[in-house]
């Protein structure tokens, strides 16, 4: 028997890499008022898991932008010689996305509100953080 | 006198372009952008259906077929395992080389990471130790893809990648669907002595 035999070549066959216990944490994530939108994705940027507060979200697109924005850090890091990017933010006029390593594998990406509290959000994501690298 | 080497811009402009997202993004974002790039294009590839593995099998050595549209004609060498004399980029390559000696050393780092197990990979039964060069990243799930708007019978054709041969000659095979589908690296090697590329077609059950 072949593996993954009658899939058909699209984004949507790519399996989780975790056990799946990421999407709680997630949920858990964007309960926190404030925060709108948590995705994990792998670092060549396919979602891993996603949870909104605002509905359905485009969480291929955000996958694919996510690993290039972040892939700039990554490689100016090295290019500087300061190891791995843990952790970085951007704000735009309408919120903050911070993104945070998750595991060697994976990126956890958070988008807040413009009047989102910036330090009770990397609060939750950074207590999340050792549950969340166990379940990927 | 002998004639200049000429350059290709369009050739020049797409491994410059893959150079520069190597650098700018890291090896592995820029792994997963020309992967979603391939997945893109393929799954704007016409659909068709073949009566039978058989018929669609046999339009691979006259070209007639969306995956041959990618690729060129392939060879059928028996029970779905397909050979391709010749490596689709090829001609950038030796246009690239010609002019500049090498390709890019930014590339070495893309390869070592298409050739890393992932989720996305796995999905698609490439990579896996196939890959030579960052232009597997595109052919390899480009190919994937077209092969699922093939269907024989309104079932979709599935393709495993089984091995890839550089320009120098190297050989690079993915033991994990070698092993998977009940074949040898010796059978895949052999194939590539006088091919570039080795797959195997099957029907999604």
């Amino acid at each position: 028997m072949l593996a993954n035999e009658g899939t058909v070549a699209n984004l949507s066959n790519v399996k989780p890499i975790g056990s799946g216990g990421a999407k709680a944490i997630l949920q858990s994530l964007v309960a926190v008022e404030g925060i709108r939108t948590a995705v994990v994705v792998s670092r060549d940027g396919f979602v891993i898991d996603e949870a909104s507060a605002r509905g359905a979200v485009d969480a291929e697109a955000i996958g694919a932008v996510i690993s290039t924005g972040v892939g700039s850090g990554f490689a100016m890091g090295h290019e500087l010689e300061l190891g791995e990017l843990t952790q970085s933010m951007f704000e735009y006029q309408g919120g903050f996305i911070i993104v945070t390593l998750a595991s060697p594998e994976a990126i956890l990406a958070v988008v807040t509100e413009p009047t989102a509290n910036l330090g009770n959000a990397r609060y939750q994501v950074k207590k999340r953080m050792p549950e969340l690298a166990k379940a990927l | 006198m002998p004639e200049p080497a000429l350059l290709d811009i369009a050739h020049l402009s797409f491994l410059e372009v893959i150079r520069s997202l190597i650098e700018q993004s890291g090896a592995t974002s820029a792994k997963g952008t020309l992967i979603r790039l391939a997945l893109k294009v393929g799954e704007r590839l016409p659909k068709t259906d073949f009566p039978t593995l058989d018929a669609f099998l046999e339009t691979l050595g006259v070209g007639a077929n969306p995956i041959s549209a990618i690729e060129g004609k392939a060879v059928h060498l028996g029970g779905g395992l397909v050979a391709l004399p010749q490596c689709p980029f090829a001609p950038a390559i030796k246009n690239y080389q010609q002019v500049f000696g090498s390709l890019p050393g930014a590339y070495d780092a893309a390869t070592a990471e298409f050739n890393k197990p992932s989720p996305i990979t796995d999905a698609h039964h490439i990579g896996s130790g196939a890959g030579v060069s960052p232009f597997c990243c595109v052919h390899q799930p480009l190919r994937s893809t077209a092969a699922a708007q093939i269907t024989v019978g309104g079932k979709p054709l599935v393709i495993y990648e089984l091995g890839c041969k550089s320009e120098t000659g190297k050989k690079a095979l993915a033991d994990k669907w070698i092993a998977e589908i009940g074949l040898s690296p010796a059978d895949v090697e052999k194939v590539l002595d006088s091919n570039m590329c080795c797959y195997l077609v099957k029907v999604a059950s």
